[in-house]
């Protein structure tokens, strides 16, 4: 069902994507507060992403956790975006753990799933 | 597992906690309970205490974490349940699973925080996919939903840029975003997973992607703890009050402007 080819070969290609390059043929450039490879666990992505989170709402502050894509970014061919999904459960699950003082076991995610994280409100006074 | 909850226990500060779970789906623009499948297009209210919320749903209290992911599980089966009535709705609808904690610690204030995770649909080109009929309908309405997403993300965003309060956001233009407003502009620590595809045929979805997250990371907002107390309520209402009788002033002083009183 999923691509086998070598990850790393298709990243390169995609960076030779006229849609992400500007108009003199530069590379776009954005910056991020984290940017997690195909091969980053969930705990991985849940201990840079979600934890600051749910420490939040365990001190009264409240949070979210969203996961946005295109459809079928789990590069997946028929199954739709497996990998976000399967993220945003793992995610549900950790913090409903941890939120419960338990500790909590992660799957694999979905390996051809990219992960970008942006914490949009990293400056709390809380 | 037992012990985990032993050692919670002998905590001399133990706090008393509480959690709440509620899980609902938006599809088509319309809300659905996943915890009571019967529902059919749920209204949202504003709460005063709480921002924008559901009507009517289901908020399960839990205390512990097996009943937690037992209502994860029934809310997911219901999902999937129309998955097959539907065509896929599983991907093409937005969830939102909430859980309310509330904490009472024995020597302390009682505080409250709610944790939502949501999974967004995926974004998707109309034409690429050939969607036609209800699909199309859908496409649309995912489509529209995560363009305002993106409108209240940019309004936030400018506002952040210019240090300015945000004169109008644009949270009404969807329900996802009424649902989301604290979460993306009010009190409230906000992260985003962006997944990409590496195709080069997904590259312009790619790219838009990269350029909706650039934007919700240059979000900035401040958050602080919501502490209840007795007085919470009164508080709310003579600030509430005050407003009034300031709002009235302002309108007053408007008329006399114009000779219209």
């Amino acid at each position: 069902m999923c691509c086998t080819a070598d990850t790393r070969s298709i990243y390169t290609m995609l960076l030779h994507a006229t849609e992400l390059q500007n108009r003199t043929g530069e590379l776009r450039t954005w910056e991020f507060d984290a940017v997690f490879s195909p091969e980053a666990s969930t705990t991985d992505v849940y201990e840079r992403l979600a934890m600051p989170v749910v420490d939040g709402v365990l001190d009264g502050i409240s949070g979210s956790l969203l996961a946005y894509g295109q459809t079928s970014s789990g590069m997946c061919g028929h199954a739709p975006c497996l990998g976000m999904t399967a993220h945003a459960q793992t995610l549900c699950l950790s913090a409903a753990h941890k939120l419960l003082g338990l500790p909590f076991a992660f799957a694999r995610p979905h390996p051809q799933a990219r992960h970008i994280r942006s914490l949009a409100s990293s400056t709390s006074r809380g | 597992m037992h012990d985990v909850f032993a050692a919670i226990m002998e905590q001399p500060d133990a706090a008393e906690w509480s959690v709440e779970i509620s899980f609902v789906e938006l599809y088509n623009e319309k809300i659905f309970d996943l915890l009571e499948p019967t529902s059919t297009d749920l209204r949202i209210i504003e709460d005063a205490m709480l921002g924008a919320t559901v009507r009517d749903m289901v908020r399960e209290r839990v205390d512990s974490p097996t009943r937690a992911l037992e209502l994860l599980a029934i809310g997911s089966a219901n999902r999937a349940v129309a998955a097959t009535a539907a065509n896929q709705r599983s991907s093409r609808s937005h969830v939102l699973f909430s859980l309310r904690v509330t904490s009472a610690p024995r020597n302390g204030s009682r505080t409250t925080a709610v944790l939502h995770v949501v999974d967004l649909a995926g974004s998707e080109r109309v034409r690429k996919t050939g969607a036609e009929g209800a699909r199309l309908t859908e496409s649309r309405r995912i489509n529209s939903s995560l363009l305002a997403l993106g409108n209240v993300v940019q309004a936030l965003a400018k506002a952040s840029h210019e240090r300015a309060a945000p004169s109008h956001v644009p949270y009404r233009d969807s329900k996802l975003t009424r649902l989301l407003s604290s979460a993306l502009g009010g009190n409230s620590r906000t992260a985003f997973v962006c997944t990409l595809s590496p195709t080069t045929s997904n590259a312009s979805e790619s790219a838009s992607t990269l350029q909706f997250a650039a934007r919700a990371r240059s979000v900035r907002q401040t958050a602080s703890k919501v502490v209840l107390t007795d007085e919470t309520d009164s508080a709310a209402l003579a600030a509430a009050q005050q407003q009034i009788a300031r709002l009235r002033a302002a309108l007053d002083a408007a008329r006399q402007d114009r000779g219209m009183c």
